[in-house]
């Protein structure tokens, strides 16, 4: 039982993280390569603001969701000016410097030995600890979250962003400004990215740079290509099919040992084999357009 | 006549190479002024120009008055300037529907669908179609769809580059000859269109601006007297400035 809380958990706060990132690749088509980045930001940020500031949980989660905000801007200005490529580019170099800085500024976060004995969020004297505590407060966190998305994504603001990723010079010549709304979208996704930070970090009450390096945004990537992206279910199957298909081969009877590297495996061949029969992802044709 | 519209001395280039070289040119209230030119002779240049796609190196564009030359594209398209590109001027992957209301992109609820009713009153063809992607259309479907998502924003000046591009004699002619019902009924004040069938426009235009190597050569208030004879016109495409 504790076993499938535990994944719903994470499915929760994996489905926040891929939520926000489809507004970026599904709606903007922009491929993002340091999501993890502001999971990791939103996490750090949260634990230290906890620890160090003695904030409570809510204050703390929304102080972080605005450090992790202006941290977007700050990356996706530069970034956006040049799509295409080079946006890749920028991205991949802001998520290796940023797991540098984690790494190695031990003073403010220890570095590579990490940060142990993070609270549990208290909200109104309440604190959350069990399970089944943890699993109310990161669902209601995710459907806040994913309300919020899911007007964006219906909004003028997301058809926009849709335009621009399909034709960018029709949508420019409309009048819709390609830097503004690329860089809101950047910045939005960055911040429902650090909310996820923030419940990842008080669950499991230790985090280190590892959790939150290339790996993983390229782990969150995959999550949208093989669940489809630029609407509301990809993300979701996506989520599920990437956290349960490990777990699966457990059940299998696969040693731990050979599971995580059969896993990888696997992973990339689904991806291979969903470029060959499913390029728009597994719920790819559920365009809510 | 009242002017709207008036460019100064634009310069523009792509990169080092200058493809505009001082260009001067006014739209007043209720002119429809055909700009024609040889291929490759800086007409959507001019139009990109004029919207803000592109900034001029030199001079400057007014309208109503006021100096636009620095302003972004949207800022232009609030004020009542409306630009049709010449190709890809639709958004295949959405639906008729939406590439309407990405036209109007803004406006309230209520507003978006008086519009958009306004305009499918005078594009009956795109009422059956409003769930269709627009990928799925005719050539002849998306230059209407794509002349309605311009009207979305009730402008005062349109900027048409080549409305009638790869569309069937018939379709094109029909296109062309909507215009001025278009006019009529949206309350556009001027029009500039960029159109290559000469035979079709000059019967609609009221003023000629001739365009060659990035100059203007001709400026004439009379295009019909062209109409007999439009080679007259397509001579100049063949000199040297
Ligand atoms: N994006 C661009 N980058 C570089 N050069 C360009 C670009 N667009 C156009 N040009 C060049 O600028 C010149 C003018 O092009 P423009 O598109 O304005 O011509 P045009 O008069 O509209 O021609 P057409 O009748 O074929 O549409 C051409 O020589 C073209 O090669
Ligand atoms: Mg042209």
């Amino acid at each position: 039982m504790n076993y499938i809380l535990h994944l719903l958990i994470m499915i929760g706060i994996y489905m926040i993280l891929s939520y926000g990132l489809n507004l970026v690749v599904g709606f903007g088509g922009l491929l993002s390569l340091c999501h993890a980045v502001f999971y990791g930001i939103g996490a750090y940020a949260c634990t230290l603001l906890m620890m160090k500031c003695g904030l409570p949980f809510l204050p703390a989660i929304l102080l972080t969701i605005l450090i992790t905000g202006i941290c977007a801007l700050i990356v996706g200005f530069p970034a956006l000016r040049f799509r295409g490529d080079s946006f890749v580019i920028v991205t991949l170099g802001f998520q290796m410097i940023v797991f540098t800085v984690l790494y190695n500024w031990v003073d403010l976060t220890r570095g590579p030995y990490g940060i142990p004995g993070i609270p549990r969020p208290v909200i109104a004297g309440y604190e959350f600890t069990t399970l089944p505590e943890y699993l109310i407060i990161v669902w209601t966190f995710l459907i806040l979250i994913a309300v919020v998305l899911f007007i964006i994504y219906k909004s003028p603001f997301g058809l926009a962003l849709k335009a621009l990723r399909d034709n960018e010079m029709a949508a420019e010549g409309l009048g819709k400004s390609p830097v503004h709304l690329f860089l809101y979208a950047f910045v939005i996704s960055g911040m429902t990215a650090s909310v996820a930070g923030g419940l990842y970090a008080t669950y499991v009450t230790y985090i280190d740079p590892t959790s939150f390096t290339l790996d993983e945004s390229i782990f969150l990537l995959t999550v949208l290509l093989v669940g489809g992206t630029g609407n509301r279910i990809g993300p979701f199957v996506g989520t599920v099919f990437m956290i349960l298909l490990p777990e699966a081969l457990r059940f299998l009877g696969m040693p731990d040992a050979v599971a995580a590297n059969a896993r990888q495996m696997i992973y990339g061949l689904t991806l291979i084999l969903l470029m060959f029969f499913r390029p728009q992802g597994i719920a790819g044709k559920y365009m809510v357009r | 006549m009242e002017m709207l519209l008036q460019i100064e001395g634009i310069d523009a280039s792509y990169g080092k190479r200058q493809i505009l070289h001082e260009i001067s040119m006014n739209l007043s209230r209720g002119e429809k002024v055909l700009l024609i030119g040889p291929n490759g002779a800086g007409k959507t240049t001019l139009l990109k120009t004029v919207i803000g796609l592109l900034p001029p190196g030199n001079g400057a564009v007014n309208y109503l008055g006021e100096d636009i030359t620095g302003d972004s594209v949207r800022t232009r398209v609030r004020k009542g300037i409306s630009y049709l590109l010449q190709t890809e001027n639709i958004v295949p992957g959405l639906t008729v529907e939406e590439n309407l209301a990405l036209g109007g992109y803004f406006l309230s609820k209520q507003e978006l669908e008086k519009r958009k009713n306004m305009v499918l009153d005078s594009m009956e063809f795109l009422k059956p179609k409003l769930k269709t992607r627009a990928g799925l259309m005719s050539g002849g479907e998306r230059q209407g769809l794509a002349l309605s998502m311009i009207l979305m924003r009730n402008p005062k000046v349109l900027l048409l580059d080549e409305p009638s591009a790869g569309l069937a004699p018939k379709a094109a002619k029909e296109i062309i000859e909507r215009l001025d019902k278009i006019q009529a009924a949206f309350q556009v004040e001027t029009v500039c269109m960029v159109e290559h069938n000469l035979k079709l426009a000059l019967k609609w235009a009221t003023k000629i601006i001739l365009l060659v190597q990035g100059r203007v050569v001709l400026v004439s208030d009379s295009p019909k007297s062209f109409i007999q004879q439009p080679e007259e016109l397509e001579k100049y495409f063949f000199e040297q400035v």
